[in-house]
């Protein structure tokens, strides 16, 4: 198997809002629906670049992992300081 | 006559009549009012504002149903989005030169004339057609095949394609609507007169609704054909299916207006006139679940 067939395909999640969708690729959803579609424009069939275009699909926002964000209690000295859990901040050298 | 009654510009041939100022006017109007593709198909709704609040269909609630007797009628009604639809005037304008007024040029100032009112509602067109097409919420499907016939075998199947965009409009309102039109560039009708089977209905159909006679064909599974290039200005394959009249409304704050400057006030020693043409008009497509875009027709 060669090195471009092991990648997967970049895919979209979207949410149908379009009253029916049918592509040629086999696709037939109705407004509600949730769905896969491909990332790459050069494989979505016209169906899917004008629904997305029209708004009739609403693209999902993928979750990521975000690293968790807290701030520091401030002091008089540090005040406002804002920095990250897992922020490597060590006291400067003298 | 002797004496001063008449100058020697009274003799000249820009007194012709048909290139006076009033009737250039009039000409671009009536010229304007004969192209109308897109505004008849939708309704009208003249409007006193600029910006009027609309509304967009959503989902249709409620179906007729046997009434017992000390019920109450079932309540059917559609969800909608409120929001707020502003109205745009939109125009253009040609000079008539003093030499055109003076060789008596009709021809030429015809074909300006021509230009600024098909422009004006080829613009109309376009603008009509992309609203219609980017409404949200309007179906959308791929033809299954390309309309292509040389391409034997895995030519693609109009019929089908035109039946199952109707099937969409259905479907969507719950089978309660109907789609009447469909609606195609006129590379699109090409590649559809291609079809053997059309194309025997065409050059069999006798009488004043012979495609020899109009060169366009009348219906086709049971849709009126409105051929427009407005619909695909790109020639991206995409053909639409509707139910005209309901789909939505233009919206009209005034009618076409034309003006008649003389060059002389512009500081354009070389023009005679200067002639405007503007209106104010916007569509406003509220219900397009009325409608189903068929795309990939050609790839």
């Amino acid at each position: 198997m060669s090195e471009k067939e092991r990648t997967p395909e970049k895919t979209l999640t979207v949410e149908v809002r379009a009253a029916l969708l049918v592509t040629r690729s086999g696709i037939k959803a109705k407004k509600g629906d949730v769905i896969t579609i491909p990332a790459d424009e050069m494989k979505q069939t016209g169906a899917i670049r004008h629904t997305l275009k029209s708004g009739g699909l609403k693209v999902i926002d993928a979750t990521t992992d975000l690293k968790p964000v807290t701030s520091v209690p401030a002091t008089p000295q540090k005040a406002g300081e804002v920095r990250r859990l897992d922020d490597d901040k060590k006291p400067k050298k003298e | 006559m002797v004496g001063a009654a008449y100058k020697e510009k009274d003799l000249s041939a820009s007194n012709n009549p048909l290139i006076s100022p009033e009737v250039v006017e009039s000409a671009i109007k009536l010229q304007y009012q004969k192209n109308f593709i897109g505004r008849t198909l939708l309704g009208y709704q003249p409007i006193d504002v600029s910006t009027v609040s609309t509304v967009e269909e959503s989902d249709t609630s409620g179906d007729i149903d046997w009434l017992s007797e000390n019920g109450a009628l079932p309540k059917l009604d559609f969800t909608f989005l409120k929001g707020t639809k502003r109205v745009r005037p939109y125009g253009g304008w040609f000079e008539v030169t003093e030499e055109q007024q003076e060789d008596n040029a009709e021809d030429e100032i015809r074909v300006m004339i021509n230009n600024v009112a098909y422009a004006m509602s080829y613009f109309e067109d376009l603008v009509i057609f992309s609203d219609i097409i980017s409404a949200n919420g309007i179906s959308s499907i791929d033809a299954t095949k390309p309309w292509d016939v040389s391409a034997g075998a895995n030519a693609g199947d109009p019929a089908s394609d035109v039946g199952r965009a109707k099937r969409a409009v259905k479907t969507a309102t719950k089978f309660a609507q109907r789609a009447d039109t469909i609606l195609m560039s006129s590379l699109t009708i090409e590649y559809l007169s291609a079809f053997d089977y059309i194309k025997s209905r065409l050059y069999n159909t006798q009488g004043p609704d012979g495609y020899i006679v109009t060169g366009v064909v009348q219906t086709f599974m049971g849709l009126i054909v409105v051929e427009d290039d407005a619909i695909d200005p790109d020639d991206d394959g995409r053909a639409l299916v509707f139910k005209k009249k309901d789909i939505g409304v233009w919206q009209e704050r005034y009618a076409i207006r034309t003006k008649s400057i003389p060059g002389s006030t512009l500081g354009k020693d070389q023009v005679a006139f200067k002639y405007t043409a503007k209106a104010k008009g916007e569509p406003n497509i509220k219900f397009p679940k009325l409608g189903c875009v068929i795309n990939d027709l050609y790839t």
